[in-house]
């Protein structure tokens, strides 16, 4: 029985023949690997040989049985084949929500606001001297001074003529009031007379028209050229 | 004092038995008892014996049964042959030497499988997702309204490729990532290339029989 150098000496399996090919540090290791590999093997060799899947056919077959699916009924076939019920409480990961449609349009759209909106409180302006009046607002004339309608009630009808029409008695006791006559309408005495100084401009800026755009383009050009013309050239 | 060395070489030689038996045992063939197989009638749309691998004739009291059960709505002369539960992702598709024929499209959202039948047989399946708790897949029968290849969610912001539409609220059959433990907003989910296959395959105008799910069956026997 020769022992292996640096090791004790093992009755029956050190000392053997074996032992001798492999390195007595490797031989736990070359045992371990080779009990490893053929469990391994035997338990692939296991699965191919269908028993482990026969297992797995009866599991099916039972579940069948239980649902009251033979398992040569068309629903038993479709059972072998289903992964199972899906538990419940499942999640929707597949997809992530995003907000309305009508909050993602368009962002940067701010809704119109009122001009005196953000007004609070603003103190009155006394009317200055040197700001002229925007509108002249003409008082109604008193109605002492509007000189009475000659109207005369002519009962033949006739119409006096001048620039006031007759008023056309009616034998039912009706008034016909003729069309005023044709011209300038005027307005009810009681109310004020707002009369535009400058005609075309209600009062709000316009937005500049296309020509007053283009005379200020074509004032930079001008003015760009007067410079380019003035400034010192360069030497060659 | 061999006993070491023979151990070894037992060791060694089982796994080399191990390893011929892995390469020359078959794989596993079904264990469930075949249903018995009847020559088709002259007036079924029969198919070639070459195409009848890999799918499993039914017989005419399969169908009796199946229609009177609900399990299917119309005749279906074969089914294709897998004997194993498909996993997340996998599909079959098998339609060679099928006829062309009305297509028509059987989901069961309770076992989770979609089926895609034409002429009579059916040509693929598939495990599906489908709606979640709160989104839940309608059943019914439907009809499909639109097609579109490259179809973007409106309002998921998702992509929807080789959408076939169903409804109009949006509920449809598209390409989708099937995993376990996943689910829609209501939509049918099937495996990308399933998709692509049935996409080719559908028109516009076919029916698409959705189940409704157990629960859901059990509640409205129950009412």
């Amino acid at each position: 029985m020769a022992a292996t150098a640096g090791l004790p000496a093992r009755p029956g399996f050190a000392s053997s023949g074996a032992g001798a090919w492999i390195a007595a540090r490797w031989r736990p290791v070359v045992a371990v690997a080779l009990i490893l590999g053929v469990a391994a093997a035997l338990g692939i060799a296991t699965y191919r040989s269908g028993w482990l899947p026969q297992r797995a056919g009866d599991a099916a077959n039972r579940m069948a049985q239980k649902l009251g699916q033979g398992a040569s009924s068309v629903a038993g076939l479709f059972n072998l084949r289903s992964p199972g019920e899906r538990a419940s409480g499942a999640l929707a990961r597949l997809k992530v929500k995003l907000p309305p449609l009508h909050q993602r349009a368009l962002p940067k759209v701010r809704r119109p606001v009122s001009p005196l909106a953000g007004v609070v409180a603003a103190p009155p302006v006394p009317p200055a001297a040197s700001v002229p009046p925007l509108y002249n607002i003409v008082a109604p004339p008193p109605k002492s001074a509007v000189p009475a309608l000659p109207v005369a009630l002519t009962p033949s009808g006739g119409a006096p003529g001048g620039v006031f029409p007759a008023i056309t008695p009616l034998p039912g006791g009706g008034v016909i009031v003729p069309p005023p006559a044709i011209g300038p309408p005027s307005p009810p005495p009681d109310v004020p007379v707002v009369v535009p100084l400058i005609p075309g401009t209600p009062g709000i800026p316009g937005v500049p028209e296309p020509a007053t755009w283009a005379m200020m383009l074509l004032g930079f050009v001008l003015i760009g050229c007067a410079v380019r013309r003035q400034s010192p050239s360069f030497s060659r | 004092m061999k006993t070491g060395g023979i151990l070894i070489v037992g060791l060694l030689l089982a796994a080399a038995v191990a390893a011929g038996a892995m390469v020359f045992i078959p794989q596993p063939s079904s264990h469930v008892p075949t249903p018995e197989k009847k020559p088709a009638r002259a007036d079924e749309q029969s198919i070639p014996a070459q195409a009848s691998k890999g799918r499993q004739s039914l017989s005419k009291a399969q169908q009796t049964e199946a229609i009177a059960k609900g399990t299917l709505d119309r005749p279906v002369q074969s089914l294709l042959d897998v004997r194993a539960p498909l996993h997340f992702g996998e599909y079959e598709w098998n339609d060679r030497a099928i006829p062309a024929g009305p297509t028509w499209v059987r989901i069961d959202v309770g076992s989770q499988i979609i089926s895609v039948f034409r002429a009579g047989h059916e040509i693929g399946t598939a495990v599906i997702v489908y709606g979640g708790d709160n989104k839940e897949t309608p059943s019914g029968k439907f009809h499909i309204l639109a097609k579109v290849r490259d179809h973007r969610s409106s309002i998921y912001d998702a992509a929807m490729p080789y959408t076939l539409q169903l409804t109009g609220d949006g509920v449809a059959i598209h390409g989708s990532t099937v995993r376990s433990g996943a689910a829609t907003h209501g939509c049918i989910g099937v495996p990308l290339e399933f998709a692509k296959r049935l996409f080719d395959q559908a028109k516009v105008g076919d029916e698409v029989v959705i189940l409704p799910a157990p629960m859901e069956a059990r509640a409205q026997h129950a009412s």
